[in-house]
């Protein structure tokens, strides 16, 4: 069953869901830092289909591409969200996307593992700030999603008095730029667990370890590792054991280092073993 | 708390805020309390589960997700232990001793290797979604609730006491229920890469699960979210925290909303009111708060409707009303808390009042309008 939605968007709008639900509160940074694709754009058109097994329902937004700040993106890009409503059919998934009709916004998106021609919303309604043109100033302003909230430190005292939710757009993209070229650092203390995906002789008792992070990691408030982030170490047999050193981490294509130590039972093979890598 | 005989004092009804052009396109919803709605007749209805019975399964019982440590920490819970916990905590929500709701819940027959989530009729919780679609990786994202819902098509809703009837399911389950908008499918998937903890208090670096659990059945009863951040019903969470294991004031209010028992009508009275703006007779879809007048935490939160009237069910108390802003846009159709810039006041302990900390109570300075008050919100 389909449903084409944009020749009556305004009144299916409504109906596309509230929005994940328990959600991690992300930085501007972890966003950044977290997406595959950050863009400026505008909405083309929308639709919500059935699923092949016709168990589920998504809704698919068309956004033409206006800004790149971060990715490849095609001119135009799908982002797939849960929910929508086809027929009698109202799926809601609160933490969704709203998005407005022609509107634009601001995107961070992430590719989606299953389907790479669409892309995902970066910590659902958090990922999307959407554009308006201040009535009065003319100004582009856009409009902080309710994952704002922590956004900075609460205002106080006479600086506090801007009560709109919005920012400038030519402020926010400095923003981005300056989270975009932030180095990268990995906190000491910060526990990384791990399965180690493959290993390759590199001389006696010595192999190069690669891994692969199984949680999703939120060390600060400036950092996220995504699960499957791979790690690079080398494996030296000591007695019975395997010392690892790990050394480098790649985040989203963008490699980091850093210093950590584990060890592990010199019995079978490494490959598939779980590790916890604390970093020093 | 002043009692004040369920009279509220309502220090100021009607403050400016300016949400916006009120062009609306198509269909209109409007939020009271922060429920699932549909548009019946072009009247926001609140869908519920008919007859306030609640069923619910889990996948794989026999089978313990490897991300939720049952056996670290104080006192760890079995899984299915928390799970009933957090259901309970709803059906049995009462406030100051006052039981409000009336709403029946059931562990079924759990499932195996289910496909979760799916529109089935079969209100399952499941650990193993590994679509990567469901739990894109660093997306922040611990858990999700698809809420189903139908209502009535073709005309206006029939006086209280009028009988509905719903095939859903591809006629897998036929529904005679009074309520002409109805949830008949919620399925909740936790985030196999993020961990949980069932100990008390949780472990530092997972997440709670009867806390986010919690949260998860609220939305499966009905309920959206909530822009109050000590509500169970707030969307963030954070790992090592329990604080929304339990119902706030606003959650019990909002599931009692849907599901009320005969004290509900007799022990709440109502705080009500008109946002107006300048010229503009009634603003549609201000965030309208109610903040205790002795303490300054916020308590309630709701929207206004496309008249810009609002009405928030309240306990006996003083309560000042603050109304806030929305996304100043040409919105066409619904809004919710998605447009809702957050403000910092009020939220829990270790957020500061709704008042201006240089005066001895929290009186008439949150209530000045919005736009110049120079408080703690932004």
């Amino acid at each position: 069953m389909r449903t084409r939605l944009f020749a009556v968007f305004a009144a299916v709008l409504w109906a596309a869901s509230a929005s994940a639900s328990t959600l991690v509160r992300m930085s501007l940074d972890q966003l950044a830092q977290a997406s595959t694709e950050v863009i400026r754009g505008h909405v083309v058109s929308q639709e919500t289909l059935w699923n092949p097994a016709h168990t589920r329902i998504y809704t698919y937004t068309t956004v033409a591409v206006d800004q790149i700040y971060k990715g490849n993106p095609a001119s135009t890009l799908i982002v797939q969200q849960p929910g929508g409503t086809i027929g009698k059919v109202h799926v809601f998934v609160a933490g969704t996307i709203q998005f407005h009709s022609q509107a634009g916004y601001v995107l961070f998106l992430e590719r989606s593992g299953g389907d790479p021609s669409k892309f995902l919303p970066v910590g659902m309604m958090q990922g999307a700030y959407r554009i308006y043109r201040d009535a009065t100033t003319q100004e582009e302003r856009l409009i902080l999603p309710l994952g704002s909230l922590t956004r900075g430190a609460p205002a106080s005292g006479a600086a506090s008095t801007i009560a709109g939710p919005a920012v400038p757009v030519r402020q926010f993209q400095r923003e981005i730029s300056t989270a975009l070229s932030r180095p990268l650092t990995i906190p000491p203390g910060t526990a990384i667990p791990l399965a180690i995906r493959s290993t390759q002789f590199a001389g006696v008792r010595r192999m190069d370890v690669q891994g692969r992070t199984t949680s999703d990691l939120f060390p600060n408030a400036g950092l996220v590792i995504p699960a499957g982030s791979a790690l690079s170490g080398m494996a030296e047999r000591v007695g019975d054991s395997w010392e690892i050193s790990w050394t480098e981490v790649s985040i989203r294509g963008k490699q980091v280092l850093l210093s950590a130590r584990s060890t592990a039972p010199a019995v079978g093979s490494l490959r598939g073993r779980l590790l916890v890598v604390n970093v020093r | 708390m002043v009692q004040a005989k369920r009279a509220f004092r309502i220090r100021l009804q009607v403050l400016a805020a300016a949400a916006g052009s009120l062009t609306l396109l198509g269909a209109i919803l409007a939020f009271a309390y922060t429920t699932f709605q549909n548009d019946v007749d072009e009247v926001p209805i609140p869908s519920r589960w008919p007859n306030a019975s609640f069923t619910w399964v889990l996948n794989n019982p026999g089978t313990p997700p490897g991300n939720v440590d049952t056996t670290d920490g104080t006192n760890p819970l079995p899984l299915k232990t928390v799970l009933m916990n957090s259901f309970t905590s709803w059906a049995t929500a009462s406030l100051n001793g006052q039981p409000l709701t009336n709403l029946s819940i059931v562990n079924g027959n759990d499932v195996t290797n289910l496909p979760n989530p799916q529109i089935d009729c079969v209100n399952v919780v499941s650990f193993n979604d590994n679509d990567p679609a469901d739990f894109p990786t660093g997306t922040a994202s611990i858990a999700f609730t698809t809420v189903s819902t139908d209502y009535l098509r073709n005309g206006a809703p029939g006086t209280p006491g009028t009988t509905y009837t719903f095939t859903e399911c591809n006629g897998l389950e036929t529904i005679t229920t009074t309520s002409p908008s109805i949830v008949y499918d919620a399925d909740i998937v936790f985030n196999p890469n993020a961990h949980f903890s069932t100990s008390t208090p949780p472990l530092s670096d997972h997440f709670d699960l009867q806390s986010v659990a919690a949260h998860e059945t609220g939305h499966a009863l009905g309920l959206d979210h909530s822009g109050v951040a000590h509500a169970v019903m707030f969307p963030f969470g954070d790992t090592g925290e329990s604080q929304q294991r339990t119902p706030s004031t606003d959650d019990l209010i909002a599931i009692s909303f849907l599901y009320p028992s005969s004290n509900f009508a007799s022990y709440l009275g109502a705080i009500s009111g008109q946002v107006t703006f300048a010229n503009i007779a009634g603003v549609f879809a201000a965030h309208v708060v109610a903040i205790d007048a002795n303490t300054g935490n916020v308590v309630l939160d709701g929207l206004t409707n496309a008249d810009g009237s609002y009405k928030l069910f309240a306990p006996p108390g003083s309560y000042n009303v603050l109304v806030l802003p929305l996304a100043p846009d040409d919105n066409h159709g619904i809004y919710s808390l998605s447009d809702f810039s957050g403000w910092t006041c009020g939220y829990d302990e270790s957020a500061p009042p709704c008042c201006d900390t240089s005066a001895s109570q929290c009186t008439d300075k949150p209530l000045a309008n919005p736009t110049n008050y120079t408080g703690k919100f932004f």
